[in-house]
């Protein structure tokens, strides 16, 4: 038994990467060397990652609302964002401004984190010099100056969304363009 | 059918939060997303279900019917409705599950939202709890088509101090929610155990040692609850042991946001500005921000720093601003500051004072907080309650209050390292050496949930266990029969149907005179639980007891049909009491002349 088993690691390991990393849990792992039993680990993964695969709406017609108006409907309800856009700042101080910009900046960060997990598209501190690869895309990449050398001084290290969570917009046709309600009071 | 995963669930005052884990892989323990209403028309998946139940208005009802909305006239949940408690608070449930364990009123009554108009549709805390647990249900069941959530190992967790019949109608509620009739509670402090047990699994049996103490506090939104935990050896291996589990207090983070948010909105009628609702609840909300950065962990450090040098830089206040209601955002916009000592002293002096072992919560201060219907704790200090805790658990051998070797702090108040060291230093002057922590700050939101699904997956694969049994001993009222004098209550004595510590899947029938039931009438009996009476015994007698000792929870009936006996008059009975596998306590009445017996209902109607 143990030749044919260890001939099936052996092929298993060499063309399967799973088989392998099996294979590698299997030897690896002390006297009770199954992973049936072996007590459940806490994900370091972000939960966020990890539940991210499989829509959460079974309904899988396309919305009927642009994605930009769920993002522009999520930011004025968290963080009234538009509200602050849409002020006339002439009429007010620097002072004035900035009390209501910030708790409305903090919320627009925690939700476009939330939503988005923004991270740059470097990770290293800005005016490090870094090496880049042929394969990167203009979309990643952008030179400054000239020459042919494959590293360079980071200016600005980008960013990018790690996930795409925006709600899922539920409404009809004719409500599409709502950011946000008018409130009226009785 | 084996179940596929083991599933663990956090009933929160203000959050839910399920976590799962495959049971026959090695596998991890993740949090279930949970796509719920987050405004009109949107629908978003967080990591957390607020428990908060909004009862549309007619015209929304339909906008609002979805898979985990079945029926939305009945309410909604999630985070649309935690947005509405600001806008139309009279049409929002908050802190539903306080209500349920609140005896008086509220529990299967349709009182709530508490005090609002009539054309509100009301529910009660019975209802709203089945609602927030069938949200769950249908979350996991969209994601996991092939694994339906009735086939899954189930745990949920209950506070440890839950009494029976709060415990009876969260098992109700969940049984019509679509849980398994299998399903398993767990005490929620146990719970955070588990999670620091499945997070050290290599290490633990290294880090304690026979003979430690642990001490749970956890500080949740609306509760505050604690357990002590002790470590024993037996042949050799490690054993956990549940001791003591203090009374149900209400009070928690909420509680601490509001003081901070009191505090601010009297700066802001000081400038002139009086708040609406909806601004109180955003500055509530702005002044929880604050408070987590107030007593952040590095604010901590630069707060030691400052202190040194006897500096108060400009760093140590936080703006608090209320923006304006109306879409003028700047123009309307009030804020105030408060400092860092301000915040110290309400939140760190106000809820977590030192105090010597021998202090108590005070039972007539005033706290303001018992406007909403519910009877929150007089006193704020937790660290008092802890006292009293862990002086109330002093058993025959040793004469002092027990002193925790070890500290597992739970609950996102304790985010705060300044609060966290605070209730350690307060612990370790009771004592000669002071307690360790054990587990950080991380992820405390989500901590009893994950405990709760390793706790599954520990009960099917074999693996730690916390033992305990009933938190409490039981008692039920029997009023001596003797000459009744006009106006005055016969007196009333006590017999001990649990002793504490009785184990799950044991019985006790309680040895005692033949108690005799009318037929076809319900029979009541006064029920009562002690948490400091440890060495009382099944069958034991009480004719008098101090209010401390023993605390009156619900009633409890019984009720003979007369088909189901014969036609006869009355039944003598005896007690005999049970702890199902599952954890939940049963008392039952069995007849002495038949084998007749009947399940004694927690009850279920308040009539006080």
């Amino acid at each position: 038994m143990g030749l044919g088993v260890a001939l099936r690691a052996f092929t298993g390991a060499l063309f399967n990467k799973q088989t392998a990393e099996r294979v590698r849990t299997a030897l690896d792992s002390k006297g009770d060397d199954t992973n049936i039993g072996k007590p459940p680990r806490i994900s370091e993964k972000k939960p966020a990652d990890a539940a991210a695969a499989k829509p959460t709406s079974p309904n899988l017609q396309t919305s009927l609302r642009s994605d930009a108006i769920t993002l522009l409907s999520t930011l004025q309800r968290e963080a009234r964002l538009i509200d602050l856009i849409q002020e006339d700042l002439a009429k007010y101080s620097d002072a004035q401004v900035g009390a209501a910009a910030r708790p409305c900046l903090t919320q627009c960060s925690t939700t476009l984190s939330r939503l988005f997990g923004l991270a740059p598209v470097r990770d290293v501190p800005e005016g490090t010099t870094i090496e880049i690869s042929e394969e990167q895309s203009p979309e990643t990449i952008q030179w400054i100056g000239e020459g042919t050398s494959t590293s360079g001084k980071l200016i600005h290290h980008g960013w990018m969304a790690t996930k795409v969570e925006l709600p899922k917009w539920n409404g009809d046709a004719t409500n599409a363009r709502i950011i946000a309600p008018a409130q009226v009071s009785r | 059918m084996n179940p596929r995963y083991s599933i663990g669930i956090d009933l929160g005052t203000t959050n839910s939060v399920v976590a799962f884990a495959p049971i026959d892989e090695a596998a991890e323990l993740q949090v279930l997303k949970i796509p719920q209403w987050v405004g009109p028309g949107e629908i978003e998946s967080r990591l957390s279900l607020p428990s908060f139940l909004y009862l549309p208005r007619e015209g929304e009802v339909e906008s609002l019917r979805n898979e985990f909305t079945p029926d939305p006239a009945l309410g909604v949940a999630g985070v649309f409705a935690r947005s509405q408690a600001a806008d139309n608070p009279q049409r929002v449930v908050v802190a539903a599950k306080s209500w349920l364990c609140h005896s008086s009123a509220g529990r299967t009554e349709a009182l709530l939202p508490w005090q609002s108009p009539p054309e509100v549709m009301k529910v009660s805390a019975y209802d709203c709890t089945a609602r927030f647990l069938s949200h769950l249900v249908a979350a996991w069941n969209t994601q996991h088509s092939n694994d339906p959530f009735a086939n899954q190992q189930v745990v949920l967790t209950v506070p440890a101090s839950f009494a029976p019949a709060a415990r009876e109608f969260t098992r109700q509620a969940a049984i019509a929610a679509g849980f398994p009739e299998s399903f398993v509670l767990l005490e929620e402090p146990q719970a955070a155990v588990y999670r620091w047990l499945a997070a050290n699994e290599d290490s633990w049996r290294e880090t304690l040692h026979p003979d430690d103490v642990l001490l749970v506090v956890d500080v949740g939104g609306g509760t505050t609850d604690l357990t002590l935990v002790s470590v024993t050896q037996s042949d050799g291996e490690l054993q956990l042991k549940r001791l003591a589990v203090g009374n149900h207090l209400l009070l928690g983070g909420d509680n601490m946001d509001l003081a901070l948010a009191h505090f601010a909105s009297t700066r802001f009628s000081e400038q002139g500005h009086h708040l609406d609702p909806w601004q109180n609840v955003s500055l509530w909300h702005a002044c929880r921000d604050a408070k987590e950065q107030l007593l952040a962990p590095d604010s901590a450090q630069s707060r030691r720093e400052s202190d040194d040098t006897n500096d108060s830089n400009g760093s140590d206040r936080q703006t608090i601003s209320v923006l304006g209601r109306g879409s003028s955002l700047i123009g309307g916009t009030i804020s105030t500051e408060i400092t860092r000592t301000e915040a110290s002293n309400l939140i760190v002096e106000g809820f977590f004072p030192l105090c010597s072992i021998g202090d108590r919560p005070e039972a007539n201060v005033a706290s303001g907080f018992q406007d909403i219907g519910l009877p929150y704790e007089l006193d704020a200090a937790v660290t008092k309650h802890v006292a009293a805790f862990l002086s109330d658990q002093s058993s025959a051998e040793s004469a002092g209050a027990i002193t925790p070797t070890h500290l597992i702090f739970n609950g996102g108040v304790f985010r705060s390292s300044i609060l966290r060291d605070r209730m350690r230093e307060t612990i370790s002057s009771w004592s000669d050496s002071a307690p360790v922590m054990l587990g950080g700050p991380e992820e405390l939101d989500t901590s009893v949930a994950i405990g709760a699904a390793y706790y599954g997956w520990c009960k099917r694969n074999g693996g730690i266990r916390i033992r305990g049994g009933t938190a409490r001993s039981y008692y039920v009222g029997i009023e001596t029969a003797g000459l009744a004098i006009p106006g005055v209550p016969r007196p009333l004595r006590a017999l001990c149907v649990a002793a504490r510590a009785m184990e799950e899947g044991t019985q006790a029938e309680v040895p005692s005179e033949e108690v005799g039931i009318i037929v076809g009438k319900p029979a009541r009996f006064r029920f009562f639980s002690s948490s400091v009476r440890i060495d009382d015994h099944v069958g034991q007698k009480l004719d008098r007891w101090s209010k401390d000792e023993l605390v009156e929870i619900d009633p409890i009936t019984v009720h003979l049909s007369s088909e189901a006996t014969s036609g006869e008059a009355f039944v003598p009975v005896r007690f005999v009491s049970k702890v199902t596998e599952l954890g939940m306590f049963e008392l039952w009445c069995h007849s002495t002349r038949s084998d007749e017996k009947w399940k004694m209902e927690f009850n279920a109607r308040d009539e006080k």
